[in-house]
């Protein structure tokens, strides 16, 4: 570690920058000695981050993230209340807005089940979702195919389908404008056991 | 099957080697410690992206260098493939013919490889793993997708791990095991099926092959043992229940108790467990028949035999075996290359290679 070799301040900058994800030390060095010979756009960023982390807050509804309570998404009466997208991330929200196609509105979850990780259903947003369910038809579960997202959508599904609710899953198959050529076994086996009739 | 050439650099004890082998039985001889196992090990890893004596790829490193590199033309049905493998700073990059791998997955199983060590005889005495280890490997190289279903389980098995060492609400725990359960059901049914049929065709040429060694005398029965039956589709059927059954013993102990995870192949010699009753001999003859079999099932699957790597095996069998095994490549003409210490015995036409200190020389 050359951290030695910085002033303490600079030092202090380049750990908090190596700490977001998807950066590595050389990176964060980069982009310290950057903002210091830029000092507007290191005020600027100061500002935006402060800003965000002080107004925003989780929706009391569906616990995105939101300047105003509830959100514009809870609030919209456009939005179909009978149809509920239950998601891992507020990223997601974004992925699944950006197709324009689902009308209904979203939970956040805050993560998936995850004993390894000490995440339990107590530590995501279900007794949120479990108040909300007034009038609500269909619960469509768009969380991620990995053995974590299953159990989590599975554990939600035993919880729901008793209260008379359809409960769905999205499909996982092949990218649309994909190639089979390029998609691994395992993915073209699932699209394979999620075949439809023509 | 075949390799022709075979470049290491920085790889163990070489600095910077090339092998040129024959179609046939190709012989490294050399005293212990001169670099034999090493390029039968470089082989192993530029075909599977594994070594089989070391977890971290850095222990393969020459000493004091910071980067090796394997590569080395193939034949596979006619074609020629040149395969690439450079390690540097904790990183691997695979190239099939100059074009970047992006992932393991998509070369391994092209061409596939076979390989024997006395080590192998622990499959006999050894435990449940060992001979676990023995079926997964030879599914991983015909099936592409078992290797990643295996790994989807193993996930599945230390977060429900993990769940258990947790909780200490029972009411909270059945219910959240329950879907760790489910997933253990559907992933762990693949597992089984698959192992169960896999071990079917190995008994199948195996046993063959086993006959033909000990003269028609003796018999050899290998079965999968799935949840502790016989009886697959009975096991199936009971998965859920047997799941279970065993969730308070689980939770007392803290751990995942039954599943494929804890399966075992049982080998039958004349009916009577090979694993307590089976001689030196015997333990051989069986490991043989074994590799063999494997050799026999992926020339099945894929039309060709795969290649043979021998490592000090050959000082293992009495002559009676040897000429067997050498006798079985020679007539399927296998690409075979074979460790040995000295060449005291006869094996046939193929070439001859002097190892002595990282150093390669063909001597016929």
């Amino acid at each position: 570690m050359d951290f030695l070799n910085y002033p303490q301040p600079l030092a202090d900058l380049i750990s908090s920058l190596a700490r977001l994800p998807g950066i590595g030390p050389k990176t964060a060095g980069r982009l310290a000695f950057y903002l210091l010979q830029q000092p507007q756009i290191s005020q600027d960023l100061a500002q935006a981050i402060l800003t965000a982390n002080h107004s925003l807050k989780k929706c009391s509804i569906c616990s995105n993230f939101t300047d105003q309570d509830p959100c514009a998404l809870c609030q919209n009466p456009q939005r179909d209340s009978t149809e509920l997208c239950v998601v891992e991330h507020p990223r997601d929200v974004v992925s699944l807005e950006k197709t324009k196609e689902f009308k209904g509105r979203y939970h956040v979850l805050h993560g998936v089940l995850s004993p390894m990780e000490g995440i339990g259903p107590e530590q995501l947003t279900i007794n949120l979702l479990l108040k909300r369910l007034k009038g609500v038809q269909e619960v469509v579960m768009a969380l991620n195919p990995t053995v974590e997202g299953e159990a989590t959508a599975l554990y939600l599904a035993r919880l729901l389908k008793p209260l008379g609710i359809k409960v769905t899953r999205i499909a996982h198959g092949l990218p649309v404008g994909g190639d089979l050529e390029y998609a691994d076994e395992v993915t073209i086996a699932r699209a394979l056991e999620g075949r439809r009739q023509l | 099957m075949n390799i022709i050439d075979f470049h290491l650099q920085n790889f163990r004890n070489y600095d910077k080697e090339v092998v040129t082998f024959i179609p046939g039985i190709n012989t490294l001889i050399g005293n212990n410690g001169q670099g034999k196992t090493n390029i039968i090990e470089g082989i192993y890893y530029l075909l599977t992206g594994k070594s089989y004596r070391v977890k971290r790829e850095h222990e393969l490193l020459k000493w004091d260098k910071t980067d090796f590199h394997l590569y080395g033309d193939f034949i596979v049905k006619h074609h020629k493939i040149f395969l690439e493998s450079h390690y540097q700073n904790n990183k691997k990059r695979v190239k099939v013919n100059q074009v970047p791998c992006q992932r393991l997955s998509d070369f391994v199983g092209t061409i596939n490889v076979v390989f024997f060590s006395p080590d192998d005889l622990i499959m006999v005495k050894g435990g449940p793993s060992e001979r676990r280890r023995f079926i997964d490997l030879h599914i991983a190289q015909i099936r592409p997708g078992y290797v990643s279903l295996l790994n989807a389980y193993n996930k599945v098995i230390q977060q429900k791990n993990a769940l258990l060492k947790t909780y200490n609400d029972k009411s909270l725990k059945n219910s959240q095991l329950q879907l760790w359960n489910a997933q253990i059901i559907e992933l762990g049914t693949k597992i089984i099926l698959q192992r169960d049929e896999l071990t079917k065709q190995i008994q199948k040429v195996a046993d063959q092959i086993y006959m033909n060694l000990t003269s028609q005398k003796e018999k050899l029965d290998i079965s999968y043992y799935a949840l502790g039956k016989k009886n697959i589709q009975d096991a199936l059927l009971e998965f859920p229940d047997l799941l279970n059954q065993k969730m308070d013993q689980e939770i007392e102990r803290q751990m995942v108790l039954i599943g494929p995870h804890r399966d075992d192949l049982q080998i039958l010699l004349d009916d009577k467990p090979a694993r307590l009753y089976a001689s030196q001999g015997q333990q051989r003859s069986l490991v043989l028949s074994l590799k063999l079999g494997e050799l026999e099932l992926i020339r099945q699957e894929k039309g060709e035999y795969p290649l043979l790597l021998l490592d000090d095996v050959l000082s293992e069998l009495d002559s009676f075996r040897r000429n067997y095994l050498i006798e079985f490549i020679e007539s399927s003409h296998i690409q075979t290359i074979i460790t040995m210490t000295s060449a005291e015995s006869q094996l046939g036409s193929g070439a001859l290679f002097q190892v002595e200190q990282g150093h390669i020389r063909r001597e016929r």
